[in-house]
């Protein structure tokens, strides 16, 4: 009779409690009613799993925006791999000169390095030389050097011979040549050739077939500003000559006629350096420079920069936007774990009043 | 009464609400019927136990309390309710009355002596509560206390006080 934990000098008690009647007819017939009159209602899901589903679904779809932001963003392969062989920079060009085409960059840049024997063809060297043609109708500097890779001493030679006759075909002339072969394997030839800008495409074109580029630097900086300032400081100094020229035929005392005599000089000094400097500038603009460094040797193993196919700059941009995502998960619950604490300890300090409360109600009633 | 088992295996029996209620009615009456000391009253609160349980029926997860104690749980709270809307009642009535109201006698079935009624009558609510739970519903120690919200030892050591002043009421009763 006695339940564990109860004396069993209370069985007597426990007993005649036990005795207690059931629920009255009245109230059985009652709840019985409820049952009958509404229909249990479904069971809920189970919420844990609810939140485990979302909580997949939440990281399905943020991988999935992931990938959709790093295949979007990787964008196509032609232009990514310019931007990534290539380094492009401009300056402003100032003032653009009266009739001249307009708003060239004055600086513009390209540098492309292909590492490795026989990774690039010629054709590959030539769509990115092709980005930066020389702009017809404006003066410009363009200055290329390239560096070509060729099959031994004979080839070297070979290929040397072949650079001068393509600079004279194409209406330049060599500037300098300097071949070396220190041994039967290995030679350098280094030539600097003046084309004529118009024909500065094909020479790009012709110099990459001679041999496997190694690297390319295209530098184009634009003159157009610069002569059209001396040309109207020509024009200057020659009208204050004159004026001086007239000057001194008129009637003028000793002292002035040396001064004027000495500026008229000084104007004329002037003229000559600016006339030599302007033919200097108009000869720079009008042919462009290449600098061929032929080599039979094998690239040097220099620093290359990682380049990657579109799978792997797409998974690239898709796994920063995750850490980005990432990052604020974290430091957003960083600022809320406090509120959240807070939160907690609230809850808790509720419930202890609450059953403080409770009990004393309980025991007073 | 009629079984469902669960998906994962755990094989947890979740009986239907209508024999969860069938079975447990008697208990949960009883458990009232001694926290109040009123028939009227704790068929009331019977019946909005199983109210309340109905609507929530669906939240009741026997993998972690028996349909016995989630029911009581109910119970405890309408419970609970009852005595504050009482209290109220009565410090509302102490302050506008001269005198403080003569609340009625509770009505408790037949089957228990008069001596062990007034008896149960000197003990509060608490203590009434617990032999409840212990004797009449006969849950453990571990489930009256998870109920009570109190510790095992706290809750051993008041059935046990509980008991004794009873039996002391009791015994004076039946001196007198």
């Amino acid at each position: 009779m006695s339940t564990p934990e109860i004396d069993e000098r209370f069985d007597d008690l426990v007993r005649e409690l036990r005795t207690l009647p059931g629920a009255p007819d009245e109230l059985r017939a009652r709840v019985r009613g409820l049952t009958e009159a509404a229909p249990v209602p479904p069971r809920r899901r189970r919420t844990g799993r609810l939140v485990l589903v979302a909580a997949c679904l939440a990281l399905v779809g943020v991988a999935g925006v992931a990938a959709v932001y790093g295949i979007v963003s990787s964008g196509g392969s032609g232009s990514q791999q310019e931007k990534a062989a290539g380094t492009v920079s401009a300056a402003g060009g100032g003032g653009a000169a009266r009739g001249a085409p307009a708003a060239p960059k004055a600086h513009r840049t390209l540098t492309t390095a292909v590492f490795g024997a026989a990774v690039a063809p010629p054709a590959a060297a030539l769509d990115s030389a092709a980005t930066l043609p020389p702009i017809q109708g404006r003066l410009q500097q363009y200055r290329a050097t390239m560096r070509l890779r060729v099959k031994g001493v004979n080839g070297l030679s070979r290929t040397t011979n072949r650079a001068m006759r393509i600079t004279r075909s194409l209406g330049g002339f060599v500037a300098s040549v300097d071949y070396g072969t220190p041994n039967r394997k290995n030679g350098e030839a280094y030539l600097t050739v003046r084309i004529p800008n118009a024909r500065v495409q094909q020479a790009v074109v012709r110099f990459s077939s001679l041999g496997v580029i190694l690297s390319q630097d295209i530098s184009i900086r634009d003159l157009q500003d610069q002569a059209n300032h001396e040309a109207v400081q020509i024009i200057r100094l020659q009208r204050e000559i004159d004026r001086l020229v007239a000057k001194l035929r008129g009637s003028l005392s000793p002292e002035e006629r040396v001064q004027t005599q000495s500026q008229l000089d000084a104007a004329r000094a002037a003229l000559r350096a600016r006339t030599e400097q302007h033919a200097g500038t108009l000869r720079r603009g009008r042919l462009a420079t290449f600098t061929l460094e032929l080599t039979t040797r094998k690239a040097a193993v220099v620093p290359v920069h990682h380049r990657q196919g579109r799978v792997g700059r797409a998974a690239s941009h898709a796994f920063g936007l995750l850490a980005k995502i990432v990052a604020g998960t974290i430091y957003g619950a960083i600022v809320l774990l406090p509120l959240f604490v807070l939160a907690v300890l609230l809850l808790v300090t509720s419930r202890l009043l609450r059953r403080r409360g409770n009990e004393r109600l309980l025991a007073r009633a | 009464m009629t079984f469902r088992s669960t998906r994962f295996g755990a094989q947890e029996a979740r009986p239907s609400f209508a024999a969860a209620a069938e079975e447990h009615l008697d208990a949960v009456y009883r458990y009232l019927l001694l926290m109040t000391r009123d028939d009227a009253t704790a068929q009331d609160l019977t019946s909005e136990t199983f109210e309340k349980a109905l609507r929530s029926w669906r939240r009741f997860d026997p993998r972690r309390a028996s349909a016995r104690t989630w029911l009581c749980r109910i119970a405890r709270n309408a419970a609970l309710d009852h005595f504050r809307g009482e209290e109220r009642r009565r410090r509302r009535e102490e302050r506008y009355a001269a005198e403080p109201a003569e609340a009625g006698g509770p009505e408790l079935p037949a089957g228990l002596s008069s001596v062990l009624h007034l008896a149960l009558a000197a003990l509060s609510a608490a203590e009434r509560e617990v032999i409840a739970l212990r004797v009449l519903l006969e849950l453990d120690g571990d489930e009256t206390a998870r109920l009570l919200g109190i510790s095992r030892t706290a809750c051993s050591t008041r059935l046990s006080r509980a008991l004794q002043k009873l039996e002391e009421k009791v015994g004076d009763d039946v001196h007198a």
